[in-house]
C-alpha cells in the first residue's frame, strides 16, 4: 500500500503470487522474462511458423492469466511454464497428425544418394537441419530443443518431460543419431562412413 | 551409452577428435568411430547455433494480456472489502476514523441553573465641585559675576624641582598679604546690590 515493490528483485514464483492477485506489473515482469523465449521456443517446435508461435505464446500467458491457482508454488515456475508449452506443442502434433521419422526409417534411407560436402552452403544445411529437427518424434524433439536452444538442464527436462534423467539422456542420445543418419549425406565421407554412423 | 551422453556432448561441444587426451579418445572411440565423432560434433554444434538464432521479432501480445488480467481481476464492492490488509493498515484506518469522528461531533449545549443572586446597585448621592485656586509663586531672579580673584599664593621653584633624599611639605607663608572680609566689605556690597 505505502511501499512500491520492485517487481524486477522478485523471483517468479513470488511474481506468480502477485499475478495471481492481478497485479498487471506482475505480469509486465513476467513477460519481459520469458515471452521471447517461449516465443522462440513455439518458433522451432511447430515449423518456424511466426503468426502459429505468437498464437501458442499468447495462448500460454492467457492460461497463466486465467489459472494461476494451478501453478504449484513449491514447484519452479520455468518448469511449469515449459511443461505447459511442451503439452500445448505435443496437442498440437496430434490435432495436426503428423507422421515423425524413427530410428528405423532412416535403416530404409537409399544409400546412392551423392555426398554433400560440409562446406556447402550453410542455409542449405540449416534448411536440411530444420526439416531433420521437425520431423523427429515429439518426446525426443520437445528435449533437443529444450537442452541446446533453451539450455536447460537434463535435470530441469526430466522434470519437465515427467520422466526420468535416464531417459532423457536416452532421447538426447537417440535425437542426434537420427539426425546423423538423416544428415548423413552432409558428411564428405559418407558413402565410407555410413556403417560407422 | 545414454548414461554416458553427458560427458559424450561435453566433449563433442567442446572438443575436436584430434584434442581429445589419448584416454578420451580411446573412450569415444569405444562408443563412436571418429568419423561419426567428428560428424557428430559438427551437427551437434550447427543445430546449437541454428536452434538459438533468434526467430523474427514478433508483435508485442502484452497489451492483449493486460487488458485480459484486468478483465479477469475487475473487482466486485465484496471482493474490496474481503481484501486482506496489514494489522498496522487496520489500526492507522482506525485511528483516521476516531479523528474524524471525534472532528465531527455534535456540539452539546449544556445549560447552567444558578441561584438567584442580590445585586446591589449604586445611586450617585455626591457631588463633586471643582474649585481653581491661584497661588502666587515668586520667583527670585539672581544674576552670577566672576570677578578675577587676588593671587594670594607665592611661587615657589624649588617646590617643581625633584627630591632625592625626602619630601618636605611645602606650605604657604604664613604671613599673609590679602586683605581680610571686612577689609572687602565694598566689594560684597557691590556684589549683592546693596547700595
Amino acid at each position: 500500500m505505502f511501499f512500491r515493490k520492485k517487481y524486477h528483485q522478485l523471483s517468479d514464483e513470488k511474481l506468480m503470487e502477485q499475478l495471481a492477485k492481478g497485479h498487471s506489473k506482475a505480469l509486465d515482469e513476467l513477460y519481459k522474462r520469458y515471452y521471447e523465449r517461449l516465443y522462440n521456443y513455439f518458433f522451432r517446435m511447430l515449423g518456424q511458423e511466426v503468426t502459429k508461435a505468437e498464437d501458442f505464446a499468447q495462448d500460454l500467458f492467457l492460461k497463466v492469466i486465467e489459472k494461476p491457482h494451478l501453478f504449484d508454488t513449491k514447484r519452479r515456475f520455468s518448469t511449469w511454464l515449459y511443461t505447459i508449452a511442451s503439452n500445448m506443442c505435443k496437442n498440437e502434433y496430434r490435432r495436426q497428425n503428423i507422421s515423425f521419422f524413427s530410428l528405423d526409417d532412416y535403416e530404409q534411407l537409399s544409400t546412392d544418394l551423392p555426398p554433400i560436402p560440409l562446406q556447402l552452403d550453410q542455409q542449405i544445411f540449416q534448411k536440411h537441419l530444420a526439416q531433420a529437427v521437425d520431423q523427429l518424434k515429439p518426446a525426443h524433439k520437445i528435449c533437443f530443443i529444450l537442452r541446446y536452444q533453451q539450455e536447460l538442464s537434463i535435470q530441469e527436462i526430466s522434470e519437465i518431460v515427467e520422466c526420468p534423467a535416464g531417459t532423457v539422456k536416452s532421447r538426447l542420445h537417440h535425437a542426434l543419431k537420427i539426425l546423423s543418419k538423416q544428415l548423413a549425406v552432409f558428411n564428405p565421407r559418407y558413402s565410407k562412413n555410413k556403417e560407422a554412423l | 551409452m545414454s548414461q554416458d551422453y553427458e560427458q559424450l556432448e561435453q566433449l563433442l561441444l567442446h572438443k575436436d577428435f584430434e584434442q581429445l587426451s589419448p584416454q578420451e579418445q580411446i573412450w569415444v572411440q569405444k562408443r563412436l568411430s571418429k568419423a561419426a565423432y567428428r560428424h557428430q560434433r559438427h551437427l551437434l554444434l550447427q543445430s546449437q547455433q541454428w536452434l538459438q538464432t533468434t526467430a523474427p521479432k514478433s508483435s508485442s501480445q502484452l497489451a492483449a494480456l493486460q487488458a485480459k488480467l484486468q478483465q479477469q481481476h475487475q473487482k466486485s464492492f465484496v471482493d474490496y472489502i474481503q481484501t486482506p490488509i496489514a494489522l498496522y493498515q487496520a489500526a492507522l484506518v482506525a485511528a483516521l476514523v476516531g479523528v474524524i469522528i471525534w472532528w465531527c461531533r455534535p456540539i452539546a449545549i449544556q445549560t447552567i441553573t444558578e441561584p438567584p443572586q442580590v445585586i446591589y446597585k449604586t445611586q450617585i448621592d455626591t457631588i463633586v465641585q471643582e474649585k481653581i485656586v491661584v497661588k502666587e509663586k515668586i520667583i527670585y531672579k539672581t544674576k552670577t559675576i566672576s570677578l578675577p580673584v587676588k593671587v594670594d599664593t607665592v611661587y615657589l621653584d624649588f617646590a617643581d624641582q625633584p627630591s632625592y633624599y625626602q619630601d618636605k611639605t611645602t606650605t604657604a607663608p604664613t604671613k599673609s598679604t590679602g586683605k581680610s572680609l571686612k577689609e572687602t566689605r565694598q566689594l560684597m556690597d557691590f556684589v549683592m546690590e546693596t547700595n
